[in-house]
């Protein structure tokens, strides 16, 4: 009955119906490799909170409707959104990015971190042409401008080794989209995302040259 | 063609010869032992260095049966690494390539845990998991960088092991201790879980680790450690492998030989249908085989520097660096 379409790295996903609704069955599998308390702690964590920050988004952005939550099946049903990921479409339409900064300034306004930005994680629904905004299990409320600045550091990094070819314009375009929509002067969040770059290993840039 | 490379990033002094068609002719090293409980001091690991440099250099050249004059270049890690060590191995490496007039090529010690790792395990594209004392990176290759897919927002995870080794009184590096005190560790004490998207946090594990060994034996508290440590690492792993569908996975860097580590990521390569490949066991570690070879790599190229140029940098960033032969 229901179809596997894609088994990632915490969760299969399959195709299935709900009633006469097509929709989408995200499973989250045991993990052999881990221990069994990490591993039913964690899917259960974030199965509860995928369902409940995919909710709580509503209010800003648009994000596939849940349907069910199976906490002892660790299952989200929800929404089918049939279309295109921005990883599938950013290569040639770079600009795409804007939505992206848009959408997590959105979330950010409302006092949510995504936790795990990327261009896999926003769909454009072909039959309306609105984007769709997925995988919250990460996702957590906080008032805290590091929190964002995290976000928008993991979208630059994503960027810049997924789509390197187009990374400049997509990440002008990302920036302007964040900024567009952000209550942060962009002065003070951007020194904020250079702190947390330079905590991170050898963050300094150096140009070497033969 | 034959080259020098010149290890001493950090413990390692290391000299080895190698083949422009990657036969390693000699890989000698000498580790600096901290000691007990404490961790490596710069000022000490380079006078190590500087005592050890003229007994591994001579033992590197007769293994191989060359003199320096046989040499075709000179290569020596510039970085990133601790000041005082890299300078030992640069001063040295300036020295003999102006004294014998030969190429001066400066390299990355991680690009140079990648390189070797590629030439050792026949990986052609993979996915690397970079994890060596100064290094926790997910990275691919794409457009003549390394690029990183992921990587610690804080310390490495062998800082992590380390440091935790020698709080319990273990002489730095203390991974095979704590692997072994782990191995025997039966009861699992949940520690902090930190993913932020593929980037990773160890540092609240390595507090958390600390302050519960009063109340936990020691053996759990190692056992929890590195459960929790690998699984993190594994998730985002896997993620990135998920997301770039590669077929090929290799982890270097001296965490490499850590067993526990490689059960987690022979399953989760398995499930995405890609091949896991380990650096061996030998050249896990900082060595000098990784510098030679990445020199090599370069001298196709026909990069070099003049003597005079010659730097280190103590926080070089791998994804600044070129490397044209990776389209």
């Amino acid at each position: 009955m229901e179809k596997l379409i894609s088994k990632g790295a915490e969760a299969n996903i399959y195709l299935g119906k709900w009633g006469p609704l097509d929709v989408i069955y995200k499973v989250r599998v045991k993990k052999p490799y881990m221990v069994e308390d990490l591993d039913s702690y964690l899917r259960r964590i974030r199965t509860v909170r995928e369902a409940k920050m995919l909710r709580a988004a509503r209010n800003c952005i648009l994000t596939p409707y849940v349907l069910y939550v199976g906490l002892n099946s660790f299952t989200i049903v929800m929404q089918y959104v049939y279309g295109k990921t921005m990883k599938e479409l950013i290569n040639n339409r770079p600009d795409l990015s804007f939505i992206a900064g848009e959408y997590l300034a959105k979330l950010h306004n409302n006092g949510i971190a995504h936790g795990d930005p990327n261009t896999s994680n926003l769909l454009l629904e072909l039959n309306s042409g609105k984007w769709y905004m997925i995988d919250f299990g990460l996702s957590y409320y906080t008032q805290r401008v590091e929190d964002y600045a995290v976000d928008f550091h993991l979208f630059r990094e994503i960027i810049n080794v997924q789509h390197s070819d187009v990374y400049e314009q997509a990440y002008e375009f990302f920036s302007k989209g964040y900024f567009s929509t952000s209550r942060i002067a962009k002065d003070k969040f951007m020194n904020k995302v250079e702190e947390i770059e330079r905590r991170g290993r050898y963050a300094r840039r150096r140009k070497f040259e033969f | 063609m034959i080259g020098l490379g010149i290890e001493s990033t950090a413990h390692t002094f290391g000299a080895s010869v190698i083949s422009d068609d990657g036969r390693i002719l000699s890989n000698v090293k000498d580790v600096y032992r901290p000691p007990e409980g404490a961790g490596i001091h710069p000022r000490e690991a380079s006078r190590h260095h500087s005592d050890v440099a003229p007994k591994v250099l001579k033992e590197s050249l007769i293994k191989a049966s060359v003199s320096y004059r046989d040499l075709d270049f000179i290569a020596y890690s510039a970085g990133p690494g601790l000041g005082p060590c890299l300078r030992v191995g640069a001063t040295l490496a300036r020295f003999i390539s102006a004294y014998y007039d030969k190429p001066l090529i400066p390299v990355h010690h991680g690009i140079g845990h990648i390189e070797l790792g590629a030439l050792l395990t026949g990986a052609k594209d993979p996915l690397v998991l970079l994890l060596s004392g100064g290094h926790t990176m997910i990275l691919s290759a794409h457009n003549k960088r390394w690029r990183v897919f992921g990587e610690t927002l804080d310390i490495t995870l062998g800082q992590l092991i380390d440091q935790f080794g020698r709080s319990i009184g273990f002489s730095s590096p203390s991974g095979p201790q704590v692997e072994a005190l782990a191995s025997k560790g039966k009861n699992f004490v949940q520690l902090p879980y930190v993913v932020k998207g593929n980037d990773l946090s160890f540092s609240g594990i390595l507090s958390a680790a600390k302050k519960l060994l009063s109340r936990f034996r020691v053996e759990d508290m190692a056992y929890s450690l590195q459960e929790v440590a690998f699984s993190m690492l594994a998730e985002t792993a896997e993620r990135a492998l998920a997301l770039t569908k590669k077929p090929e996975i290799m982890v270097v860097g001296g965490v490499a030989a850590n067993k526990r580590l490689k059960e987690m990521l022979s399953y989760i390569a398995e499930r995405h249908d890609s091949k896991l490949f380990i650096v061996p066991a030998d050249y896990a570690g900082d060595n000098g085989a990784q510098i030679a070879w990445l020199g090599a790599l370069y001298h196709k190229y026909g990069y070099k520097v003049e003597p005079e140029h010659a730097f280190v940098d103590q926080s070089w960033r791998i994804d600044e660096v070129e490397v044209p032969w990776r389209s």
